[in-house]
């Protein structure tokens, strides 16, 4: 039997039940394939199964001991996924494959999705406002309008497709991400918890262009007595309750995309989370740990390597990040304000404080690089 | 392709840094994250206090390598296995300190 199901893989957990749905109904898995996105079945006697998907770069590597110790098979694998089988019940199996990589993969496609709805919506965005503006024009019938139609329809139903997609991924991450939260409490008594005394609020703007800064500044706080309990949602405010001076040790880390087990491996080294940046594409995790006064000073990175490899991540993913708009500004400034001359003097004006901005920011990166490096010799 | 695999490993990461040497050691068993790091400080003797980001970029690439795999214990917690390349690698690097150590000890008195 064959059952087509297009996108199973941006909700593995709902394919891996329906998949054991499947079997209990008499269906047992056989392949899949990719391209057409179809599942084949093949009819046995029911039986209790359970299924989940691994993704990984390395299929060559094989099963992990423990996996297959558990009893765990691989029953089926291409390309980068395989489907991994388990005659006991979901309750009886101690351990799983890893939904890490999955999470990070249906990631990468979320911000696919969302540079192509940017993409169309800017399109239309421009095509609206080009038709409001031009009144009366004519209409001339042409064959060659079936293309365009055709193309329009494509285009909504990749637009569609998209937005349906991006739904979908978002769902199954925020769900197996807080599978993941509800082991820990202290999310719960976050929210309660209602702070007393006398609060001190401190605007923060552009902290991530020389993050160490902002690290000696929070601890000389805590040095004075104001402790630091609160951090907006996107990170430039930062509330401090005034109480009793701490050693306290800051860091704030940069990763291109984090996963549970980065928060769970810094959590129990006694690290607590004060701040992580909305969505994952671009993450700032800002960690704090306590220490006692004849005690080394904790750090996240040991190493001289970590420390100077986790800066210059940050300073290549700027500069990659701010270059095509210095040059794009570079030229703007270059050609209006100077060749042209067409420009007003508040745009020209405007396009140099955008220009300086986007060039102290990645100039900022680097010499923050620069300071670590003079540092750690 | 598979014995491949294992020179491209032994010459991108031999010698190791004593960091990922401990790191890779403590995989005797599977471990989680902050169970490497505490081993590592154990057998040590105190003496490596590794920072829980050293140790999870170093796990992360390791990973990549396919030194390592992962699996997820009952509290969905991730869980660090060495791989059979992984352990091919620790025994070239064991080997080479092995030697290190038998030409320290033929030496040493010579410096004194």
């Amino acid at each position: 039997m064959k059952k087509f199901r297009p996108l199973w893989s941006y909700d593995v957990s709902k394919t891996e039940e329906w998949l054991s749905a499947m079997a209990a109904k008499g269906y047992l898995f056989e392949k899949m394939n990719r391209t057409t996105r179809c599942f084949y079945f093949v009819k046995a006697a029911p039986k209790l199964l359970t299924y989940r998907f691994s993704y990984d770069k390395l299929q060559g590597a094989g099963l992990s001991k423990t996996l297959v110790a558990e009893s765990w098979n691989k029953v089926f694998a291409s390309g980068k996924w395989s489907v991994m089988c388990n005659e006991k019940s979901a309750k009886e199996i101690k351990v799983f494959t890893a939904r890490d990589a999955v999470m990070k993969r249906n990631s990468y496609h979320f911000y696919a999705f969302l540079g192509i709805v940017a993409f169309f919506t800017g399109l239309l965005v421009n095509n609206l406002l080009l038709i409001g503006f031009s009144s009366g024009g004519e209409v001339v019938e042409s064959p060659f309008w079936i293309i365009t139609y055709t193309l329009l329809s494509l285009c909504i139903a990749i637009y569609l497709l998209s937005i349906f997609s991006m739904f979908k991924i978002y769902g199954s991450n925020k769900l197996l991400n807080e599978r993941q939260e509800a082991n820990t409490l202290e999310k719960a008594l976050k929210y309660k918890w209602k702070p007393q005394g006398e609060i001190v609020k401190k605007r923060k703007m552009a902290w991530m262009y020389g993050p160490d800064k902002l690290e000696n500044w929070l601890e000389q706080m805590e040095q004075q007595g104001f402790n630091l309990y609160r951090v907006n949602r996107i990170g430039t405010v930062f509330y401090f309750i005034k109480g009793v001076p701490r050693k306290v040790s800051y860091c704030a880390d940069y990763q291109t995309l984090s996963d549970e087990s980065y928060v769970a491996i810094h959590q129990d080294a006694g690290w607590k989370k004060v701040f992580g940046s909305f969505g994952s594409l671009q993450k700032w995790t800002i960690w704090s740990r306590e220490y006692g006064e004849g005690e080394q000073k904790p750090q996240l990175y040991s190493d001289r390597t970590h420390i100077l490899n986790h800066a210059r991540k940050i300073a290549i993913t700027y500069t990659c990040m701010f270059l095509p708009a210095i040059i794009l500004y570079l030229y703007n400034v270059g050609v209006k304000v100077f060749l042209v001359g067409t420009i007003t003097i508040w745009t020209s004006f405007l396009f140099l404080l955008c220009l300086s901005a986007f060039c102290s920011f990645t100039v900022r990166t680097w010499l923050y690089y620069w300071r670590l490096k003079q540092q750690l010799v | 392709m598979k014995k491949l695999e294992i020179e491209k490993v032994i010459k991108k990461y031999i010698p190791m840094t004593e960091t990922a040497f401990y790191i890779l050691l403590s995989l005797t068993k599977p471990r989680h994250g902050y169970g490497i790091v505490k081993h590592v400080e154990e057998i040590s003797g105190e003496r490596l206090r590794l920072g829980s980001g050293t140790v999870y970029g170093t796990l992360t690439k390791m990973q990549k390598d396919g030194i390592i795999t992962v699996f997820a214990d009952e509290d969905r917690k991730t869980v660090y296995e060495v791989t059979e390349v992984g352990k091919k690698l620790i025994t070239a690097e064991i080997e080479r300190l092995k030697e290190l150590h038998e030409n320290a000890r033929l030496y040493e008195g010579e410096f004194q």
